[in-house]
């Protein structure tokens, strides 16, 4: 069980700050979605959170019992591109993203994980003659790779590009990984209905001139 | 007792002997240095050149012609010495991040680079004379002309980020790479040289007269001189373009 | 353990989209081919005149082919994002950059220093000055990867990517060329190369030691 405290983050783009301070704190198996203008930052605050930026000041510190079996906070981000290499498999690339991380696949396990998001008749089909609603799915079958140390999922726009039907099983899926206590980051511009005993909405405000330094509002 | 993850950067916090290494502390103390470097470097190139071109005795062997030494001795060495001197600030800054060592590193490339360009220039106009030709692949020469390759590169992957801090970090970090090799492409230029049979005459020779080395001397340290004070014009100029929406600018740039 | 799954999973990768996609490796050696190819036309066709300059063509031949792959060491993976799978791996970032040169290499330098010989034809030189020479390239192609990591990996977030990667990473291949060259103009005039082998040798494992670490710091820059 692994918890997320994040405190006084400021994030900088081009030696500006991108939102004033940033302070909240989850416990395990809570939703927090992220909202805010463009060019608020969200997309550079899931990088921030998966470790693919630096904060600029304030700390990120992911919280762990110390009896569970702690091997760092693992965390799954998936951004605004898919992460896949269009001449490769579904197969490949998820085998790939899986091994990067230090944890080989079998095959079966690489269908299982296709089969939760509805792709895995596209196993072996070249990423490249696949269509974005196709891709994203095959994208989001990386949440479902082997891994129960995982602990947050960190999605960015997860919801684009996927049809109705699709947006109700993601949710669905997002409902029961809370449930299993991991803390679900996310963004979107679409109003998807996730059923959450714990969430939090951070709203990010865009600074535009130095003096507009407003704190951020966090909400319960 | 959570264990904890995290990434941090507020390291500096209230030590006296960062005061220095924030730009609006140094702006004022950059003038100051500027304006006695100007003193002295034209003072001291006023008297290397007078003993260098009017007291100095005309070579034995070369004539007129050594008399370049005067400027291409000390150019030569303010290249290699720039660069020394430009990968410490990136050491610096990449270890500590500190603004102001990045933009002293910009402040003395291109002074660096016109130095290795100069040095070059002079170098092939003493070749011609005496050597027949403008340009013989001799190591020093061939050496410094990869010098120059090495700051024309740092300059260009500078200019290449639109995001400034980033563009610091990358090219400090090729500026370390390459004050890392700079011994290595010496002597593997070095032992091409021996392979391939070149030329053995050097600017100078072995035996200066004692004028013509105080001659020099001098103009080296007008040289230094001279380089500090462009780099410090230039850091000035840095600080103010890129602190421009900080306070501390409006109050104490005026003019 | 973790470790070596994660440095097969990106070195089996790489090979299998050099095996996918052939031009990736072809595409260097046609250039090799063309560039060796079209020297005499400037210089005359004198077989005494062609092997004099018959070992530097080659060589910088190899090497300016072997600077077209460099932009498949991070620039494609920035673009379709499959780069922030190396970033967020538990595992060292520097051993995964080490395995894609280490499979990058072996896609490039395989093919052009088995071409070295038979282009070497077109430049009158003897076959065992030939046989150096592809030694020699062996040596060179993986020198020159592992310093184009480093300017690939800085570029990533940089404009005019390709003409810059040449800036930086040539003056830096001076040493391995200077060498490599020179074994060959060792055997070319009778004498023992080893020397100069042993020199580039060292070279070579030096950008070993060194280029992964700060490619690996090169690329948390660009990314960050």
């Amino acid at each position: 069980m692994t918890g997320l405290s994040v405190s006084a983050v400021t994030i900088e783009r081009g030696e500006r700050p991108l939102f004033a301070p940033l302070t909240f704190n989850t416990d395990a198996g809570a939703l927090v979605r992220v909202t805010g203008e463009n060019g608020a930052g969200k997309t550079t605050l899931l990088r921030a959170l998966a470790g693919l930026t630096s904060v600029a000041s304030g700390s990120i510190q992911w919280l762990s019992a110390p009896s569970a079996h702690y091997i760092g906070a693992k965390r799954v981000f998936i951004g605004h591109s898919n992460a896949m290499n269009d001449s490769l498999s579904p197969y490949e690339n998820l085998a790939f993203a899986s091994g990067v991380a230090g944890k080989s696949v079998t095959r079966a396990e690489v269908r299982a994980a296709l089969a939760r998001t509805g792709v895995a008749a596209l196993i072996d089909r070249r990423v490249g003659s696949l269509s974005q609603g196709q891709k994203k799915r095959v994208a989001l079958a990386r949440l479902f790779l082997p891994g129960n140390e995982t602990a947050a999922w960190l999605l960015d726009e997860p919801f684009v590009a996927l049809d109705v039907a699709t947006q109700a099983l993601l949710a669905g899926h997002i409902e029961a990984t809370l449930a299993e206590g991991r803390i679900v980051v996310l963004t979107s511009h679409q109003r998807v209905d996730i059923r959450a005993t714990n969430a939090i909405e951070v709203t990010l405000s865009a600074i535009k001139a130095p003096e507009r330094l407003v704190a951020n509002e966090v909400q319960a | 007792m959570a264990r904890t993850e995290q990434q941090s950067n507020d390291r500096f916090n209230g030590k006296w002997f960062w005061r220095y290494a924030s730009p609006a502390a140094f702006y004022p103390v950059a003038g100051t240095i500027e304006k006695l470097c100007w003193f002295l470097a034209i003072s001291l190139t006023i008297v290397g050149l007078y003993i260098g071109f009017f007291r100095a005795p005309t070579d034995a062997t070369q004539g007129e012609v050594y008399r370049v030494i005067y400027i291409h001795v000390p150019a030569a060495w303010m290249a290699m010495v720039i660069y020394l001197a430009m990968a410490f600030w990136c050491a610096i800054g990449l270890a500590f991040g500190t603004r102001l060592s990045f933009m002293m590193s910009h402040a003395l490339a291109p002074t660096g680079a016109i130095m290795a360009a100069i040095s070059l220039w002079t170098g092939a106009l003493w070749g011609r004379p005496t050597w027949g030709t403008y340009w013989v692949w001799d190591a020093r020469l061939t050496s410094t002309l990869i010098l120059f390759f090495l700051y024309v590169g740092y300059i260009a992957l500078a200019a290449a980020f639109d995001d400034k801090k980033k563009g610091d970090r990358a090219s400090a970090l090729i500026a370390l790479i390459g004050a890392v090799n700079v011994p290595i492409i010496y002597f593997s230029v070095q032992w091409w040289n021996t392979l391939h049979q070149g030329a053995s005459v050097r600017p100078g020779g072995s035996s200066m007269a004692t004028i013509m080395l105080t001659a020099m001397m001098i103009m080296a340290f007008a040289f230094w001189a001279y380089c500090i004070a462009v780099a410090m014009n230039r850091l000035r100029t840095q600080i103010i373009e890129r602190e421009r929406s900080a306070a501390w600018i409006q109050s104490s740039v005026r003019k | 353990m973790s470790l070596r799954v994660a440095a097969q999973a990106v070195f089996r990768r790489e090979i299998t989209l050099f095996a996918r996609r052939r031009s990736d490796w072809a595409n260097p050696l046609m250039f090799f081919l063309i560039v060796t190819s079209i020297f005499p036309f400037a210089v005359g066709s004198e077989s005494e005149r062609l092997r004099l300059i018959g070992i530097g063509v080659l060589f910088v031949g190899a090497l300016l082919a072997a600077m077209l792959a460099l932009p498949r060491l991070f620039d494609e993976d920035a673009k379709d994002g499959s780069l922030e799978h190396l970033l967020t791996s538990p595992e060292p970032l520097a051993v995964l950059i080490l395995a894609r040169v280490a499979a990058i290499s072996l896609a490039l330098a395989l093919p052009l220093a088995l071409a070295t010989p038979a282009f070497a034809l077109f430049y009158a030189l003897p076959s065992e000055v030939a046989s150096i020479l592809a030694l020699t390239v062996v040596l060179a192609v993986p020198t020159l990867i592992l310093i184009g990591a480093i300017a690939s990996a800085l570029l990533v977030a940089a404009r005019g990517g390709a003409i810059l990667t040449a800036v930086l990473v040539l003056p830096l291949t001076i040493p391995t060329l200077i060498f490599g060259a020179g074994a060959a103009l060792k055997v070319l005039s009778g004498e023992s190369p080893a020397a100069e082998l042993a020199l580039q040798a060292a070279y070579f494992l030096f950008a070993l030691a060194l280029c992964p670490l700060a490619a690996a710091a090169a690329l948390r820059i660009s990314t960050d």
